[in-house]
């Protein structure tokens, strides 16, 4: 399977799509995995954006801001695969980590696509540059929970234990917040100024 | 000089590393679950094609 037809599969499931014909297990796995290496890529184009005021960082972020995400990601799941198992939910763990994926990659395209803007704000606004560059990634974090949210109610709708499901992709959105905190902090500076976030959970909740 | 939570800046310079390191162990991960989900599905798609052929010559 080419890229560009793996691209256009993964933007079908994203949008909330079916694959026609249906897709293999194999298939499935195939076009997860290309998610989760496509929102890599993704995300680094933001990176390379938003530390773009100096080469150094831009080149740091560029593997920084992708493994911050990968990170995350794999901190979170293994407690929303335990959560689905203890509720008994009506979705296999493959389904969840899938339906992660791919929300992954909706949330790292809308990151991507404001790179441009978060770029030129950055070298021609002193005010607007930074909250854009904040702004993006909180934009990007609430399309992929939804994108989330809706991919799991899709899959579950008519199947027993779907309350549970929805219990599972909460806990799962929780911890990947929580363990995102605390890798941006990690992996700072990843844009040129000190935010909030830049002393991750401590300064954040300071108060 | 401390840094996050106290600590110094080589200890989270070593954290990161650490980090850095499960998470290129993850991408290796990744890329071998791809080919053998890539194996698979060639196998899957020889096997039709042989189902098919099968079917064809039956109905003749």
């Amino acid at each position: 399977m080419e890229a560009r037809s793996q691209f256009s599969q993964l933007m079908t499931l994203t949008v909330g799509g079916e694959l026609d014909p249906p897709s293999s297990r194999a298939q499935h796995t195939m076009l997860s995995v290309f998610a989760i290496l496509a929102s890599l890529a993704l995300a680094s184009l933001w990176g390379i954006a938003a530390g773009s005021a100096s080469a150094a960082l831009s080149i740091a972020n560029a593997y920084k801001v992708p493994f911050v995400v990968l990170l995350s990601a794999l901190a979170a799941l293994p407690a929303g695969v335990v959560t689905l198992r203890l509720t008994s939910a009506g979705l296999a763990a493959r389904e969840l980590a899938s339906a992660f994926a791919t929300s992954i990659f909706g949330g790292t395209l809308v990151l991507a696509t404001l790179a441009p803007l978060v770029a030129i704000y950055y070298h021609t606004s002193s005010k607007a540059g930074v909250p854009l560059a904040l702004g993006s990634v909180f934009v990007a974090l609430a399309t992929a929970s939804l994108l989330f949210g809706r991919a799991v109610a899709r899959r579950v709708a008519g199947r027993p234990g779907r309350a549970a499901s929805i219990v599972a992709v909460g806990v799962l959105v929780g911890l990947f917040l929580a363990a995102l905190l605390q890798f941006v902090a990690l992996a700072s500076p990843i844009i040129s100024e000190v935010t909030p976030w830049s002393g991750g959970f401590d300064t954040v909740f300071s108060r | 000089m401390t840094a996050l939570g106290g600590h110094s800046a080589e200890h989270i310079r070593a954290v990161w590393l650490v980090a850095a390191a499960f998470g290129l162990a993850a991408l290796a991960v990744l890329v071998v679950i791809y080919r053998r989900a890539a194996s698979r599905r060639e196998l899957e798609d020889a096997e039709r094609v042989i189902d098919d052929a099968f079917r064809d010559d039956a109905g003749r």
